[in-house]
């Protein structure tokens, strides 16, 4: 099974890594966190980015060629979000870059290919809600109600995409214009200075809304959690490795009791051991996006093991970080805060390592 | 960056892979394509035992093809096999079942340094008895005063003519008492700095003057040993490279030691396959919640390192040493955690230990000697040591 997974980059991947990490780094540096988080109600303003983007060829990776995409396919999808998390960059990539695009090109209905285009071009922005059992509700009376929190890159979206699961693996999938009625978003501002919309649905008839019914919806449902899982993953994966490689270079240069502290075995220990981390994390966030590439069976098993594994070595590492940068890390003038806090909202939002964990043995039947 | 496998490079010939295949059907015994345990190895040396005739079967048939060395030339009883032709037997050897004919030391540590700096007369001389398996070798290098501190070793050896003689004190030699020869590092001149006065000595264990000792561990009997050198005459052409090199040459055996312990480990396709099938035969509704993501753990441990394995073998063209360093520490940490899991899963029957005293159940005693694998070769400390100073570049 793992012999016909080829984890290393190709070179193309590799250029594209690092033009996304060139972007990142020049128009959404983590420094960027603090003015962002300046401009409540504006939300980060991602919507220029998010159009760049597109003429770099980045927002498109689950696109067809023809509908205007790059159509690279989830393997580039996680060097993206990876490269975007080292930057700590707001982006509505998972969204609308990946979930929306996976979701609508799975529907063939004519209006639904201008909706990709725009997707595409990023002159349209989605933010998808995938709702846990009985938060929403969609009965015989076609009515669509229920509220749903934390909703990432709802204030700024011009569509939304409703997921409700109706049973374990099958559901309903809804595409809502921003103004209908009955559709509110209220923004909430999380620690990560990123924009979150608690959604509250009350629409009387939303069966002109369905793309996708129950029966065409089994696989869909299951792939949109293991991309989301990627996405999240892979910017975990990104922050982790920025925020470790700030603090190399700051034990290198930080000298105490006239030596640089990084000759201090208590730290060196510490930091080897995280980057032994990372190269473990860094292989399972790899094998997850190559089997969702080639619909492997076990990218399910491979997503929830990468997410048990980034998401908590991207809090441990910022944790360790501001330990190690001392009383300046404590400091809102160094950016290594902030990957705290983006590490500890991905935490609470999609789940804890022991969560995982469980997932996990459950995805392996025991 | 050293390489640490060999690589030579070369074209696979077309239907190479058939034609392997086709030999190991019509070769392999049949008894040589089921599940392994450690006790099933095939070892060689002058003494061999087989777990089983065919065992000796398949070790003569692989060693007359040269396939126990594949990449080496057939003058040193290889196949002289390109790395990707080698890596096709292997592949192949995996997709039957096939067990490895032969585990040697002598192959996955000595020989690596014999190609590098020894002369071609030791070449000719010890690398073809060791790619058929007919000299079993053992590692003399730590004393009862020189562990992690390796180079402050203190085994005499005095150049007496055309001999040099040996007076010293080894542990940790890994089945001395079945060996025929051990390579071992002495100080062959004291006057200098540590690191400089230590060389490399081929030694025969037949030789007047030797003596070995088993050591018990924590979990019982165990295949290392005490080897004291009293007075031991070796011929002086039995150092491998210059005198005062065998520092340089220890630490390019130890990057072998390291990559063969973490390939080792990684060669079983699921280590935690075992764990996993029992946390599943308790059932759902009997397994605590902790025990749960104890065991999910463990096997998202273990694919993470099977995994990372994979990655640096496809981009590189063999592991290197500061890559052999993090899969040794990781490997280290996760068999323990998984024995660990093992023990708590199985509850206190595990521990429960013979009438008799003389032994424990297998949990028990995986378990406990499952903490010295962040010992040996190489503590987990040291390894963290390399990586710091080697891949992250700190003072």
């Amino acid at each position: 099974m793992m012999t016909e997974m080829e984890l290393a980059a190709t070179s193309e991947e590799q250029l594209l890594a690092e033009t996304a990490a060139g972007f990142f780094a020049e128009h959404s540096p983590p420094a960027a966190v603090r003015s962002q988080r300046g401009m409540v109600d504006q939300g980060p303003c991602y919507r220029d980015m998010w159009r760049q983007m597109a003429g770099l060829g980045l927002t498109g990776p689950m696109t067809a060629e023809t509908l205007g995409g790059s159509d690279l396919g989830i393997r580039a999808v996680g060097l993206i979000a990876e490269a975007a998390g080292r930057s700590l960059a707001a982006t509505p990539f998972a969204a609308s870059g990946v979930l929306a695009p996976m979701l609508l090109s799975a529907v063939r209905r004519q209006n639904v290919d201008e909706r990709l285009r725009a997707l595409s071009a990023g002159e349209l922005l989605y933010a998808v809600a995938a709702a846990d059992h009985d938060q929403l509700s969609f009965g015989s009376d076609n009515r669509l109600s229920g509220t749903l929190e934390f909703v990432a890159d709802a204030p700024q979206c011009d569509r939304l995409l409703v997921v409700v699961p109706k049973s374990a693996a099958a559901g309903i999938i809804f595409d809502i214009p921003r103004n209908m009625a009955g559709l509110g978003i209220e923004p909430v501002r999380l620690v990560d200075a990123r924009d979150y919309g608690r959604v509250t649905l009350e629409i009387s008839d939303a069966s002109a809304f369905v793309v996708v019914d129950e029966e065409d919806s089994q696989d869909l449902i299951a792939q949109t959690k293991t991309l989301l899982e990627i996405c999240v993953a892979a910017e975990a994966l990104g922050g982790t490795i920025a925020s470790f490689e700030a603090t190399l270079a700051y034990v290198k240069d930080r000298t105490q009791f006239g030596v640089a502290i990084g000759s201090f075995q208590a730290l060196q220990h510490r930091l080897a051991h995280l980057y032994c981390a990372i190269e473990l994390t860094r292989s399972m966030v790899r094998a997850a996006s190559c089997a969702a590439e080639v619909h492997a069976a076990e990218a399910a098993e491979l997503a929830c093991a990468a997410m048990a594994l980034a998401v908590d070595l991207f809090l441990v590492t910022a944790k360790e970080a501001i330990q190690m940068h001392g009383g300046l890390g404590m400091t809102d003038e160094s950016d290594v805060g902030f990957f705290l806090k983006r590490a500890q909202a991905l935490a609470c939002l999609h789940g804890s390592q022991e969560e995982h964990f469980n997932r996990y043995a459950g995805l392996r039947g025991f | 960056m050293s390489v640490v496998t060999d690589v030579s490079a070369g074209a696979v010939p077309e239907g190479f892979r058939e034609e392997i295949r086709d030999w190991l059907i019509a070769n392999c015994p049949a008894e040589m394509r089921t599940q392994m345990s450690e006790a099933d190895l095939v070892w060689g040396g002058k003494r061999p035992t087989y777990p089983s005739p065919e065992g000796k079967v398949w070790l003569e048939r692989m060693a007359a093809r040269g396939y126990n060395a594949p990449t080496w030339p057939t003058r040193f009883g290889g196949a002289e096999l390109a790395s990707a032709a080698a890596r096709i037997l292997e592949e192949e050897m995996t997709a039957l079942n096939c067990r490895p004919a032969l585990k040697s030391f002598g192959l996955t540590m000595l020989a690596p340094v014999l190609m590098e700096f020894g002369s071609e007369e030791q070449k000719l001389r010890f690398l073809p008895q060791i790619a058929r398996g007919e000299t079993r070798w053992c590692q003399g290098f730590s004393e009862p005063g020189a562990g992690s501190d390796l180079a402050s070793l203190a085994t005499r050896a005095v150049r007496d003519g055309d001999s040099i003689i040996l007076n010293g004190h080894k542990v940790w030699t890994s089945y001395a008492d079945r060996s025929d020869w051990m390579y071992c590092l002495v100080r062959t001149d004291p006057s200098l700095p540590k690191h400089k006065g230590i060389s490399l000595i081929l030694v025969d264990l037949a030789s007047p003057g030797i003596r070995t000792e088993p050591i018990r561990l924590i979990s019982g009997a165990s295949i290392f040993c005490e080897t004291f050198l009293e007075d031991v005459r070796v011929p002086v052409e039995n150092v491998v490279g210059e005198l005062g090199q065998g520092w340089q040459i220890a630490k390019r055996l130890l990057e072998f030691e390291r990559a063969s312990i973490a390939k080792g480990f990684a060669e079983g396709s699921n280590p935690t396959a075992g764990l996993e099938a029992a946390a599943r035969a308790r059932g759902p509704a009997a397994l605590p919640q902790y025990l749960r993501e104890r065991v999910a753990r463990c096997a998202v441990n273990d694919r993470a390192m099977g995994l990372t394995q994979l990655r640096f073998a496809q981009e590189g063209t063999g592991l290197s040493a500061q890559q052999a360093s993090v899969m040794k520490y990781l490997r280290g940490q996760f068999n323990q955690d998984r024995w660990e899991a093992q023990i708590l899963l199985g509850g206190p029957q595990t521990l429960v230990a013979a009438p008799d005293g003389s032994g424990y159940c297998d949990e028990a005693r995986n378990w406990l000697r499952s903490r010295g694998n962040t010992i040996e070769g190489g503590t987990n400390e040291i390894q963290l040591n390399i990586i710091a100073k080697r891949v992250l570049g700190l003072p």
